[in-house]
Formats: structure tokens, sequence, C-alpha cells
């Protein structure tokens, strides 16, 4: 029917992990293979993916260490029982800030709004990275059409409003303005994104 | 989303609407035996003004939008931010109800065996395209 918007992600390193940079992780990951560790809120979230796909196209072995829940996960890597962690921005932008992580690169194709001074992992060498978390409204497929266009509709207007961006920034999420039919390729290939890694990775559930 | 049609699922409006399309191809080919083409393309213009109508006057009543996270996480959140705006702008209520579980697929499921008819909405993520590959084998398909 209509996307809703995304939101970036910042992938973290407890000070103890010894990287201040994405060059520095990865190059230390390269030199120890499976040696280091990341958190995430469980098996097959958004978190683990955004895990999954940077070993997969930086071409590194980190251990997942899969938490129920993204608090649990956050904790542990606050505490530094786990080095790293792929977080919300704004949960950890200010965790970051105090020096109780290193914020490493964001994971959107452009500069997250909360975070401007930190590079994206696409521009910090680890080329095509994307794992946000994006939100949409769907209605049962056989839904009349008009109905359907309607509120793509309002929705696109809603968040054509420049009130809604900029409060939406602050939280660190950016509106995505697609029609109906735009909105469902974009479905399509993010199916296929995730089924390639997930494939390739060979991640299963327990 | 597909979802089984057989008649245990279908909705009110929906066997209505078969019932209409029934008898007005069955009157259609009475007048069309009559030799009267004219009156045929009458009938079948105002099922379709019906349909029409139904969705001009869309919504005339609350919209739940289901949402298959818990309560106060980002989903939830814009999901009654916009839950809010909409109603303000169509004047009838849009309800946000939480259906978490199962990873999302309780919910999902909940909206995928709804009636299509706009009054059943879900907010989606990227949990349900990866739960595509993740999950094989769930109760309805994207």
């Amino acid at each position: 029917m209509a996307p809703v918007n995304f939101s970036d992600l910042v992938l973290v390193a407890h000070p103890r992990a010894g990287v201040r940079s994405l060059g520095e992780l990865i190059a230390k990951a390269k030199a120890n293979p499976g040696k280091l560790n990341y958190a995430s809120s469980g098996l097959g979230t958004p978190y683990h993916l955004a895990g999954e796909l940077f070993k997969s196209l930086a071409g590194i072995d980190l251990v997942h260490v899969p938490y129920k829940g993204s608090s649990n996960a956050r904790t542990d890597v606050l505490a530094g029982h786990v080095d790293l962690m792929f977080d919300a921005v704004t949960t950890m932008a200010e965790q970051a800030r105090s020096g109780k992580v290193n914020a490493l690169a964001t994971s959107g194709k452009t500069r997250s709004s909360v975070m401007p001074n930190i590079p994206t992992l696409h521009e910090s060498g680890v080329s095509n990275y994307e794992s946000t978390i994006w939100l949409g409204l769907v209605a049962p497929r056989a839904t009349p059409r008009g109905i359907v266009n309607r509120l793509n509709e309002e929705i696109s207007r809603m968040l054509s409003q420049a009130e809604v961006r900029d409060l939406w920034a602050k939280q660190g999420a950016s509106p995505i303005l697609l029609g109906v039919d735009k909105f469902e390729v974009y479905i399509k290939e993010d199916i296929e994104k995730w089924s390639a890694l997930i494939k390739s990775s060979n991640i299963r559930p327990e | 989303m597909d979802v089984a049609t057989n008649d245990m699922t279908k909705g009110k409006a929906e066997i209505m609407t078969e019932n209409i399309t029934k008898t007005t191809t069955r009157r259609a080919l009475s007048i069309a035996l009559g030799k009267t083409a004219l009156c045929l393309a009458g009938a079948g213009a105002s099922v379709k003004a019906l349909a029409q109508s139904a969705e001009q006057a869309y919504p005339s009543r609350p919209v739940k939008i289901v949402v298959p996270f818990a309560t106060g996480g980002p989903a939830d959140n814009y999901a009654r931010f916009i839950a809010q705006r909409l109603q303000e702008r169509f004047g009838h209520a849009f309800v946000v109800e939480n259906k978490p579980g199962a990873g999302s697929i309780i919910g999902t499921d909940q909206v995928a065996k709804a009636v299509p008819d706009g009054y059943t909405l879900l907010m989606m993520s990227n949990t349900h395209t990866v739960n595509e590959t993740f999950i094989p084998k769930k109760p309805y398909a994207l």
C-alpha cells in the first residue's frame, strides 16, 4: 500500500575491542578470524542480518551472539562482554558521545541525521552496504485498488510535510515515498536481497 | 497476500458481491436472449458503480492497523503517529492493535485472512521480507 520510513543502524564497538574505525575493525578481524564477536536481538532479526551482511561484504568472520531482545544485547555490549553490535542510531548516539562505545559506521546509503560525523559502511570501504530497518503499511491482496491508492496518496502527502520529516529526523527515521507499484517492487527486491544472504551465509532458525 | 479462497474465509461483503454478480449474470443472459443489448451494458455498469461508491465512501467505519510487534517499539510508535493523522484526515477512527508473537507471524496471519475491504491494514517491516526465506513454513504468503 505505502512505505513509511527507514531508520539507520550504527555499528558500535566496546573500547575493549580495541578498534576505533571500521578499517581497524576489518583489519583486526582479518588477522584474527572468529575472535571478535557481535551481539544481536536474536536469530533472523534485522540486527542479526545487518551483521551477517557486513561479514559477507567485508569478507570477515565474526561470531554471532544472539540475545532475546535488543536491550539484553545492548547491556552486554555496554558492559564489554561482547565486542560489537549493530543497534539503533538514536539508542547508541548518547553512549557513543559519552565514550562508552566507539561508533564505527552507520548502515544507510547516506549518513545519519542523528550522527552526521560518523561515516557510512559504504563510504568506509564496504561498497554497496545498506541495511536499515524499514516500515510500511500493507493491505490484504484483494483490497480494492481505489482504496489502496487513496491511502497511498494520503500517507505520501503526510510524509512530504516538512514538520513530519524534521520530527522523524530527530528520531533517526527518514520517510520513504513510493507509489503502490514501486513499493511492491521494493518489497520483492528486499525479499531477494535477504534470501540471497540467508542462503549464502547458511543462516537457519534454531 | 494470498488467502485460501474457500467459503469459510469469505467475508459477508465478499459473498454479497458474489451474489450480486450471479444475479446480474443471470439477468444479463435473459436480457441478451431478448436481444436488448443496451440493458446488458447498464447492468454491468451498476455493479461497477456500486463498488466504486463503496470505495468513494471509504472509510465509513473504524479502520484497524495491526502491528505484529510489541507496544512501544518503532513499528508501534510510527503506526500510532500515522493512525492519528489518518484519523484527522478521514474523520473516522484508525485503531492500532498490537498482535506480537512468533516473529510477526501471528499478527500478519490475522491480516492476511481478514476481509480485503480496506478496514484491516498491517504495519510491516523488513522482518517480513527476511521471514520469507528465514521461516519458509508460514500460514500466509506475502
